[in-house]
C-alpha cells in the first residue's frame, strides 16, 4: 500500500504558486475552505507579529513612579522646582 | 520521474457513500485514446457526522476495485494523507469522493511545440463555470 506520508499536493501547489506569482489552481469549495482555515490561523498568529510602528515613550511603571515622585517632591520642597514645573513633571510621570 | 505532460488533481464528489462506476467507461475512453493517464487515485468517504476517511484502491469492494484498477498502471503515490485531509474538509457529509491525479498526455505535443519555439508557459488558470456565468451576466 502506498505510504502517502510526504508533503501534500494541495498545500505545495498553494505555496509554490505564491512564490512563482501564478494564480492558485485550487478553486471552488476547496479553495474557500482552505482560505477560511488559513485566515483563522492568521488571526491566531497576530499577537506574534512584530510592531513596526514607533510607540510613544511609555510612562514609568509602579515602583519607578513612586521613586520618581518622591524625588520630584523633594526637589519641589527644596524650591528647586516651581509649582508649575512640579505639576507638569508629576503629570508626565503618571502618564497623564 | 520522466518528464510528464501537465499534471492535474481532480476531486470528484458523489452523493452517498458509493463509488459509482459510471465514470469509469468515460475515463477508460480517455485513457485508451491517449488523452490522459491516471497517475494516482485515492477515494474519500465522509459519514453523516462529518468523519472522513481515505480509502485506497486496494481497499474497495472487489467489483469497484477491479473496475478502477483497469484505469491505472501503477499508482505513483503522489496524493498524500495531507491532501486527503485537506480535500475532505470540502466534502459534504454522507458523501464520497475520488481524488484523481491526471497526466494530460494530450498536451505534450503542444508543450513541446511551445518549448521548441522558444516560448514559455507562464500561467495556467482553470476558468470556472461560476466565473463565466458572472461575466456573462455582467456583459
Amino acid at each position: 500500500m502506498p505510504l502517502r506520508r510526504g508533503p501534500g499536493l494541495v498545500r505545495t501547489v498553494g505555496r509554490t504558486a505564491v512564490i512563482a506569482g501564478t494564480a492558485s489552481a485550487v478553486g471552488g469549495r476547496v479553495q474557500h475552505r482552505q482560505q477560511e482555515k488559513y485566515a483563522a490561523q492568521d488571526q491566531q498568529q497576530q499577537p506574534q507579529q512584530v510592531q513596526y510602528v514607533e510607540a510613544p515613550p511609555a510612562a514609568p511603571s509602579g515602583d519607578d513612579q513612586i521613586e520618581q515622585l518622591e524625588k520630584l517632591g523633594d526637589l519641589h520642597a527644596k524650591g528647586i522646582l516651581t509649582d508649575e514645573e512640579f505639576a507638569a513633571k508629576k503629570a508626565q510621570i503618571l502618564g497623564l | 520521474m520522466a518528464q510528464l505532460g501537465p499534471v492535474e488533481l481532480l476531486f470528484v464528489e458523489f452523493p452517498g457513500n458509493q463509488f459509482t462506476g459510471e465514470i469509469i467507461p468515460a475515463l477508460r475512453e480517455l485513457i485508451d485514446q491517449g488523452t490522459v493517464r491516471i497517475l494516482d487515485l485515492v477515494f474519500v468517504a465522509k459519514d453523516a457526522e462529518g468523519n472522513a476517511v481515505g480509502i485506497e484502491l486496494e481497499e474497495l469492494s472487489s467489483e469497484s476495485k477491479d473496475a478502477y484498477a483497469e484505469l491505472v498502471d501503477e499508482l505513483e503515490s503522489l496524493i498524500a494523507e495531507e491532501d486527503v485531509e485537506d480535500l475532505a474538509e470540502a466534502l459534504e457529509p454522507n458523501s464520497s469522493a475520488a481524488i484523481l491525479l491526471f497526466e494530460h498526455t494530450w498536451a505534450i505535443p503542444f508543450r513541446d511545440a511551445i518549448a521548441h519555439s522558444g516560448g514559455q508557459l507562464v500561467a495556467r488558470l482553470p476558468i470556472t463555470e461560476e466565473a463565466l456565468a458572472e461575466i456573462a451576466a455582467a456583459g
